[in-house]
C-alpha cells in the first residue's frame, strides 16, 4: 500500500487520454482536413487535381506520426510523460498501439477512395 | 490481500459506526421519498422511468404494426399514425434508451467502484426530475393530437412553420430540451464519479469494463449533444422569430440541419449501445468463471467506436447529393466502425471459451447469447448499408428499419433485460424468476426475429419506411403480416416479463441477496444504504476473485473510511490514473430545492410552448431561485480539517483549485459550451460555403467599423484581469477586503458591455437577422455570447452574494473560482467569435 | 449458388401472396432493369452472402466455446484469436467490400458524366411529381406523375423541391436520390428493358407521403420519341356531347386556377398538368387506377382518398356532372 503515498509519481490525466486516444485524434483531424479542403476546394471551382493532390498529402502526412507511434511505442509514451516506472504502462501502451493501428486502417481506406474516385463529381 | 496486519484499518470497529452511517445515508420515508438523492433510490427510479416509456412507445409500436398487418388498413388514421411513428421512434430514442443507460450508471456506477454515492447527488436526482415530468408531458401529447409528427429526425423545412404550423413541433423541441439537460447533467456525474471516485487501488488499467463503457459514454455525449441542442436552437429560433438558418430562398440550407442531427445522431447509436456492450463485458466473465479475454482490446473496441462514430455522420446522407468522393470518406469510416465491434466479439467468444467449466446458460447469459446472434446480424447488415451504392437502394426502407432495429434492439435492449436479469438481486431482496425469465428469453428472442428478420425482405422488394398504409397489390402483404405477429409475440415475452416484476423485484435501498452469481467485481460486496461498510484497497481487475477475504474485510470495517470523520455524506476522491486517496469529497443529503428546480424549470418551458408567457416567468423564476438556494449550500468551506482514513493516510475534507470536483465538473460544462460554439463555427462556415451571395458586403451590409469589434474584445480581455485580480484579492478567513467584490463586478460588467456592443454594432449597419441566412448566423453568435455571459453574470453575482454573507474568502473559495473558469472560457469564445465574424469576410471579399 | 438464392427468395416472397402478386416486383430492387441498379446488384448480392457467411462462422465459433470439446474451446480462449477474428478478418473482408462498392461509385461516375442524355426535370410536390420534359429542339413538355424512358438511352433527371424534402426512388432503375429545396440533384437512369415499374417517395415529407409513388413506363426508343411528339400537343378537343359539357364544368367551376390544361384556357400551375392525364396509367400519383369512376371518386372524395392533399374536394357537383367531368378528363389522352 506503499504506493499509495506517492502521488507525484502520477502522470498528467490529460497526457494520458492525450496518449491513449493519441491514433483516434490523428484520424479525427485527418478525416475534418479532407473532408473540409475537399468540399472548399470544389466549392471554389478548383480543379480536381488539385483536391486530389490536397488530400494525399494529408494523408500522407497523417501516416507518418501514427506509423512512428506504433514502431516506437515506449518511446512515444514517455513522450507523453508516461514513464516507465509508471504502474501498468504496458496496458496503455498496448491500447495505444491498437488504437493507431485501426486509425491508421481508416486513414488508409480514405486513402484508397481518393485513389479510386474523381475529386468534385456527384456522379449519379 | 496479502497480510492481515497491512490492511488500512483495525478491527473490531466500534458498533457506533454502522449505526451513524446508517443515519447519515439513511432515505426519507413516506412522500418524503422524492427529496431522496442516494443512488440506489434515485437509480432505480430513474431505471424504472425509463422502462416505463419503454412499454409505452411499444405499445405505440404495436399499434403501427397493427395498422400495417394488411394493406389499405384503416386501424390508424394517416396523421395519427404519423404522429405514432414519430413519438414511437422519439421517445425509444431519447425517453428510454439514453436514460436507461444513464440510469444504469447512476445505479451501478458507484456500486462498482464501492464509492458511497456519485460526487454530484443532488444533480442526478434534477436530471431525474426534469426527465420524469418533461418526458410525461412530451409522450401525453399524442393523445391530445398535439405530439409531432415531422419524425424523430425532425428534419426541415418539414417542421419549418409553413410546413408544420401547429405547436406539434415544438413538444418534440422541447421534450428533446429536457432530455439534453439531463444528458449533460449526467454525464458530468458519470465523467468525475469515473475519474474521480474509484476506491484506492483501481487504477484505470484496472477499471470494470462497464465503468470504461459509462466513461466513453459520457465522454460522447459532451461532444455529440451539443451539436443537436444548436441544432434544436437554430430550429426554433427560426420557428420563432424567423431567422432563416433552413429557408434556402433566404441563403439557408436543410442540410445543414441534418450535418448537424446527424453529428449527434449517428454517435447517438452508440452512446446507446456502448454501455450495453460495456454490461455484457461484465456479465460474461462472470457466467464463464473466467476474467474477460482481451481486456485492453475491449477498452480499445470502446475508445475506437466512440472516434469512429463521430466520422460517419455523412453516412445518414448518402442520398442527398453530396459529392461521391465526400461519400467514400464516410464509407471509410463507416466500415473503420465495425472493427471494434467485431473486437468485442470476438473477444465475448473467447471469454466464453476460456472457462475451466462451461458457461453456464441461464436467463442472463441466454440474453447476452441471443444479443451476440442479434448485433452480429445488424452489425453485417450495417456493412451492407456503409457501401454506398447499396445505401443509395435501401435508405429509408423496411432493410434500413430491420437493420437498426437489430442493432439497438440486439445491441441495447437484450443486454439491458440481461442486466434486469443479472443485476436484479443486487438491488432487491428476492431474485427474478429463472423459470419465467426463460419465458420471456424466448418470446422476445422469436418474436423479435420474426418481426424484424422479413423486414430486410419487405424492404429490398419496395417497401418505404414511415408510410401509414401501402397498396395491396406489390407483394409485402405476407411478410408485413409475419412482422405484425412477431410483435405481438416480442409484446407478450415483455409482459411476461412485466409479471416476474410483480411477482418478485422487492428493491431495498439496503443492499440485495448477496452474490448469488459468484462474481468478481465490486457492486456484489454486501453493505447498506452506506454502500459498502467499508471502501476496499483494490490489487486487480476481479478483486472478489483474487482478494479471497475481501467480503469479510470490507465487512468489519478493516479498509477505508470506516466511518464518518465529518459526520456527513462522503466519499474518498482518488487520482484520476492511479487512484491514490485525495480527499474526502462532502455532499449533500435528500433536499427539496433539486426537486422543486426540476419540476419548475419543466413548468417553465411547457408554458412556453403553449404560450402562456406570464406563468412561465414565474416558473422560471422559482426554478432559477431553486438553484440559488440549493447552491448556496453546497460550498461548505474546510471544516474540521484533515481526517484519517486509514493506512496512516491523512487526506482533506475540502478541496479548491485543479484537484477539487468542482472544478471538473465545471470543467466538463466548458468542454460541452466548447463543443456546441465549435458546431456553431460550423455551420457559419457551411452556410457560407451554400449561399457566399448572402455574405456580407456582397448581399448584405458591410460590417461595422473594426473599431467597434476590438473594443469589445478590449472590454473582454480588461474584465478578465479584472476577475483575476478579484481572485487574487480575495480576504484571508474572517477578514474583509471589498476589492474584491468591487473586481468581480467590474468584470461582469465588462463582459456584458462587450456582448450588447458587439450586437450594437451589427444591428447599427442595418443587419437584420430576419433578412437572410448571414444575419442570422451573426446574430447567433451574439445569442450564444448572451447565453455564456448570462450565466457568468449570475454566478459572479452569486459569488458577490457570497461574499457580502462572509462565505467568500481565499480559502473557501469554490463560488468564485466557478465563475472565473467560465469567465475565461466565456472570453475566449467571445474573441473567436470576433475574429470569425469580423475577420473571415474582409478575408473572404 | 446466386440463382438458386434468388429462387428461394422469390419463393419467399411470393409464396403468401400468390394470389394477390399481380404487380409483386414492381419495385423490388431485386429484379433490376436499369443500368445503375443493375451495377449495385451484384454488389448487393456479394455483401449478402459476406454476412451470411460471417454469422455461420460467429455462430459456428459460439457453438464450439460452448459445448466444443476442452482442446478446442482452449484454443478459442487467447488473445490472438480476438486480433485474429476481431482485426485481421474484419480488415480484410471490409478492404474488398469497400473497394468493390468504391469501383461501383466510380462506373457510376464515368457513365453519368459520359451521357450525352435527354433532359427531365421532375419537381417533387405535396403529394405528388410534377415531370418537365426537354426536347430536342429545346421545347418544355410539363407532365405530371408519371415518367416515360427510352429504352436503352440515357436520361438525365433533374431532382428539384420547392417544398419540403423528398427523394426519388424507382427501385428498379436507380438508387433513390433526395430533392432538396434550393438545390438540383441529378441522377442518370438508363432502361435496360421496356416494361412498367414503380417509383416511390422515400424521404418523410409529411401528411400523405406513404400516398406518392409514380409509374415508370420504359418503351422502346421510337414509341418514346413519338410519345413525347404527341404530349407536346395541345389538350384533345372533347369528342362527345359529355365530354363537351365536362370541359365547360371544368371551367367554369374554377379548377384552370390550380390545374393546366393546355389550349383551353387553363392555365393553374398549383395542382398536376392535366393536358394528357387521360393517357397515364395512374391517378393521384399512383393512388388510384386511370378510369372514369376514379376521375369521379377523386373531385368529390380526395380527402377520404389521399387525406391533406392541398385539393380541395368538390361536392357540390351532382353524379351527373361528375361523370361529365370525368368523361372529359378520362378523354385526354
Amino acid at each position: 500500500m506503499a504506493e499509495l503515498h506517492h502521488a507525484e509519481r502520477e502522470p498528467s490525466v490529460v497526457a494520458m487520454l492525450a496518449y491513449l486516444m493519441l491514433g483516434p485524434l490523428v484520424w479525427g483531424l485527418h478525416l475534418l482536413v479532407v473532408y473540409g479542403a475537399h468540399t472548399l476546394v470544389c466549392a471554389l471551382g478548383g480543379a480536381p487535381s488539385v483536391s486530389t493532390t490536397i488530400l494525399l498529402a494529408a494523408t500522407a502526412v497523417a501516416f507518418v506520426p501514427l506509423a512512428l507511434s506504433v514502431l516506437l511505442q515506449r518511446r512515444t509514451g514517455r513522450l507523453f510523460g508516461i514513464g516507465d516506472e509508471a504502474d501498468d504502462h504496458r496496458v496503455y501502451d498496448a491500447i495505444s498501439r491498437t488504437l493507431c493501428l485501426l486509425s491508421l486502417f481508416g486513414i488508409a481506406w480514405s486513402g484508397i477512395a481518393m485513389v479510386a474516385l474523381s475529386s468534385c463529381a456527384q456522379g449519379r | 490481500m496479502e497480510q492481515e496486519a497491512k490492511l488500512p484499518n483495525e478491527a473490531p470497529r466500534p458498533e457506533s459506526e454502522t449505526e451513524e452511517l446508517e443515519r447519515i445515508w439513511a432515505t426519507p420515508t413516506g412522500f418524503r421519498i422524492v427529496t431522496a438523492v442516494n443512488n440506489t433510490v434515485v437509480g432505480i427510479a430513474y431505471v424504472g422511468g425509463a422502462f416505463v416509456f419503454f412499454l409505452a412507445a411499444g405499445v405505440l409500436a404495436l399499434l403501427m404494426r397493427t395498422q400495417l398487418a394488411v394493406p389499405e388498413n384503416d386501424f390508424l388514421s394517416q396523421d395519427l399514425y404519423n404522429q405514432i411513428f414519430t413519438v414511437h421512434g422519439t421517445t425509444m430514442m431519447f425517453l428510454f434508451a439514453v436514460p436507461a443507460v444513464e440510469a444504469l450508471g447512476v445505479l451501478l456506477l458507484p456500486q462498482m467502484l464501492a464509492a458511497r454515492d456519485l460526487p454530484f447527488p443532488r444533480l442526478s436526482a434534477f436530471a431525474i426530475w426534469a426527465y420524469f415530468v418533461g418526458g410525461t408531458v412530451f409522450f401525453l401529447t399524442v393523445f391530445f393530437d398535439l405530439a409531432p409528427k415531422g419524425g424523430w429526425f425532425m428534419y426541415p423545412p418539414l417542421t419549418l412553420l409553413e410546413f408544420s404550423p401547429e405547436n406539434n413541433a415544438d413538444f418534440w423541441l422541447l421534450g428533446i430540451g429536457f432530455i439534453e439537460i439531463s444528458a449533460i447533467a449526467g454525464a458530468i456525474e458519470i465523467i468525475v464519479g469515473a475519474l474521480r471516485t474509484r476506491p484506492p487501488g483501481m487504477s484505470l488499467a484496472r477499471m470494470p469494463i462497464f465503468a470504461w463503457s459509462m466513461l466513453v459514454f459520457a465522454g460522447m455525449i459532451i461532444v455529440a449533444f451539443p451539436a443537436v441542442i444548436l441544432a434544436t436552437m437554430l430550429l426554433e429560433i427560426e420557428r420563432a422569430f424567423g431567422w432563416p438558418f433552413f429557408t434556402a430562398d433566404k441563403g439557408g440550407d436543410p442540410l445543414l440541419w441534418q450535418h448537424l442531427f446527424w453529428f449527434f445522431g449517428h454517435p447517438e447509436v452508440y452512446i446507446i449501445f456502448l454501455p450495453a456492450a460495456g454490461l455484457v463485458s461484465m456479465i460474461v466473465p462472470t457466467m464463464a468463471r473466467h476474467p474477460l479475454v482481451g481486456y485492453r482490446l475491449i477498452v480499445v473496441a470502446l475508445i475506437g467506436t466512440a472516434f469512429f462514430s463521430f466520422g460517419l455522420w455523412v453516412h445518414h446522407m448518402f442520398a442527398t447529393g453530396i459529392p461521391s468522393l465526400s461519400l467514400g470518406f464516410f464509407s471509410a469510416a463507416s466500415m473503420a466502425v465495425a472493427i471494434p465491434s467485431g473486437i468485442q466479439v470476438f473477444s465475448w467468444i473467447a471469454t466464453i471459451a476460456a472457462g475451466k467449466e462451461r458457461f453456464r446458460i441461464n436467463t442472463p447469459s441466454l440474453f447476452v447469447l441471443g444479443f451476440l446472434f442479434i448485433f452480429t446480424v445488424g452489425g453485417l447488415t450495417g456493412v451492407m448499408v456503409a457501401l454506398v451504392p447499396v445505401d443509395w437502394q435501401v435508405h429509408d426502407t423496411y432493410f434500413v428499419v430491420a437493420h437498426f432495429h437489430y442493432v439497438l434492439v440486439g445491441g441495447m435492449v437484450f443486454p439491458l433485460f440481461a442486466t434486469f436479469y443479472y443485476w436484479a438481486p443486487m438491488a432487491s431482496s428476492t431474485m427474478l424468476s429463472e423459470r419465467l425469465g426463460r419465458w420471456v428469453f424466448w418470446l422476445m428472442f422469436l418474436g423479435f426475429n420474426v418481426s424484424f428478420f422479413p423486414m430486410h425482405l419487405t424492404g429490398l422488394i419496395g417497401m418505404p419506411r414511415r408510410v401509414w398504409t401501402y397498396p395491396d397489390d406489390l407483394g409485402w402483404n405476407g411478410l408485413n403480416m409475419i412482422s405484425t405477429v412477431g410483435a405481438y409475440m416480442l409484446a407478450v415475452g415483455v409482459l411476461v416479463f412485466v409479471i416476474d416484476l410483480a411477482l418478485h423485484f422487492r428493491p431495498s435501498a439496503a443492499g440485495g441477496k448477496g452474490n448469488p452469481w459468484d462474481a468478481g467485481t465490486l457492486e456484489w460486496l454486501p453493505g447498506g444504504v452506506y454502500s459498502t461498510r467499508s471502501i476496499p484497497y483494490v490489487t486487480s481487475r476481479e478483486p472478489l476473485w483474487d482478494q479471497p477475504n475481501l467480503t469479510r474485510e470490507v465487512e468489519e470495517g478493516r479498509h477505508f473510511l470506516p466511518g464518518a470523520p465529518t459526520g456527513g455524506r462522503e466519499t474518498i476522491v482518488t487520482s484520476p490514473i492511479d487512484a491514490r486517496p485525495q480527499y474526502i469529497i462532502r455532499m449533500p443529503g435528500p433536499g427539496w430545492p433539486q426537486v422543486v428546480a426540476a419540476v419548475f424549470m419543466a413548468g417553465f418551458f411547457l408554458l412556453l410552448t403553449v404560450k402562456l408567457v406570464v406563468p412561465a416567468l414565474i416558473c422560471g423564476v422559482i426554478s432559477v431561485a431553486s438553484c440559488i438556494v440549493w447552491a448556496w449550500g453546497l460550498d461548505h468551506g474546510p471544516g474540521t480539517g484533515p481526517v484519517d482514513i486509514g493506512a496512516g493516510v491523512k487526506v482533506p475534507t475540502y478541496m479548491t483549485g485543479p484537484t477539487s470536483h468542482s472544478w471538473w465538473a465545471m470543467f466538463v460544462l466548458i468542454i460541452v459550451a466548447s463543443s456546441l460554439y465549435i458546431a456553431y463555427v460550423f455551420s457559419y462556415f457551411y452556410l457560407w460555403v451554400v449561399s457566399p451571395d448572402v455574405w456580407a458586403p456582397e448581399g448584405s451590409p458591410a460590417l461595422p467599423d473594426p473599431v467597434l469589434p476590438l473594443a469589445s474584445a478590449l472590454l473582454v480581455v480588461g474584465g478578465a484581469a479584472s476577475m483575476f485580480a478579484g481572485g487574487r484579492l480575495l480576504p484571508a478567513p474572517g477578514t474583509r477586503r471589498v476589492l474584491a467584490p468591487v473586481f468581480i463586478a467590474i468584470g461582469a460588467v465588462c463582459l456584458a458591455s462587450a456582448v450588447a456592443l458587439e450586437a450594437w454594432g451589427h444591428w447599427s449597419t442595418g443587419l437584420r437577422p430576419t433578412a437572410n441566412a448571414y444575419g442570422a448566423m451573426v446574430y447567433m453568435a451574439s445569442f450564444l455570447n448572451l447565453q455564456v455571459g448570462l450565466a457568468c453574470v449570475v454566478l459572479a453575482g452569486f459569488a458577490i452574494a457570497r461574499y457580502v454573507a462572509g462565505k467568500l474568502d481565499n480559502v473557501r473559495r469554490l463560488s468564485f473560482d466557478n465563475a472565473a473558469l467560465l469567465y475565461y472560457y466565456a472570453v475566449a469564445q467571445i474573441l473567436l467569435g470576433l475574429v470569425v465574424i469580423h475577420g473571415f469576410p474582409r478575408i473572404a471579399y | 449458388m446466386r440463382r438458386a438464392a434468388r429462387l428461394l427468395l422469390r419463393i419467399m416472397i411470393h409464396a403468401p401472396v400468390a394470389a394477390t402478386a399481380g404487380c409483386a416486383g414492381v419495385q423490388s430492387v431485386l429484379s433490376p432493369s436499369g443500368v445503375e441498379a443493375l451495377q449495385i446488384d451484384p454488389l448487393l448480392w456479394t455483401a449478402t452472402w459476406v454476412g451470411v457467411v460471417v454469422t455461420f462462422i460467429v455462430l459456428a465459433l459460439v457453438a464450439i466455446a460452448l459445448y466444443g470439446p476442452a482442446r478446442w474451446r482452449s484454443r478459442l480462449a487467447s488473445d490472438w484469436v480476438v486480433i485474429g477474428g476481431g482485426i485481421v478478418f474484419p480488415v480484410t473482408v471490409l478492404t474488398g467490400l469497400f473497394v468493390y462498392g468504391l469501383v461501383v461509385m466510380q462506373a457510376g461516375m464515368v457513365r453519368s458524366q459520359a451521357a450525352d442524355a435527354d433532359m427531365v426535370t421532375i419537381v417533387g410536390k405535396r403529394w405528388w411529381w410534377e415531370v418537365t420534359y426537354a426536347t430536342a429542339d429545346g421545347e418544355e413538355v410539363v407532365s405530371a406523375n408519371e415518367l416515360r424512358l427510352p429504352v436503352g438511352r440515357p436520361v438525365r433527371l433533374q431532382l428539384e423541391s420547392d417544398n419540403v424534402i423528398h427523394s426519388f426512388w424507382a427501385p428498379k432503375l436507380a438508387g433513390k436520390l433526395d430533392m432538396i429545396p434550393g438545390r438540383t440533384n441529378e441522377l442518370v437512369v438508363e432502361a435496360s428493358e421496356p416494361g412498367v415499374s414503380r417509383a416511390q417517395c422515400a424521404e418523410y415529407c409529411g401528411g400523405a407521403h406513404a400516398l406518392m409513388a409514380l409509374y415508370v413506363v420504359a418503351m422502346p426508343e421510337d414509341e418514346y420519341d413519338a410519345w413525347l411528339t404527341q404530349e407536346a400537343e395541345p389538350a384533345r378537343e372533347p369528342q362527345t356531347e359529355q365530354q363537351e359539357r365536362g370541359r365547360t364544368l371544368f371551367l367554369e367551376n374554377g379548377c384552370g386556377a390550380c390545374h393546366r390544361v393546355r389550349g383551353v384556357g387553363a392555365r393553374g400551375e398549383i395542382g398536376p398538368d392535366l393536358t394528357h392525364v387521360g393517357g397515364r396509367l395512374s391517378l393521384a400519383a399512383a393512388v388510384l387506377p386511370n378510369d372514369r369512376e376514379a376521375f369521379a371518386r377523386w373531385i368529390a372524395d380526395n380527402q377520404q382518398i389521399k387525406p391533406d392533399n392541398l385539393m380541395p374536394p368538390f361536392e357540390q357537383f351532382s353524379q351527373e356532372e361528375l361523370s361529365a367531368l370525368a368523361a372529359y378528363l378520362e378523354s385526354l389522352e
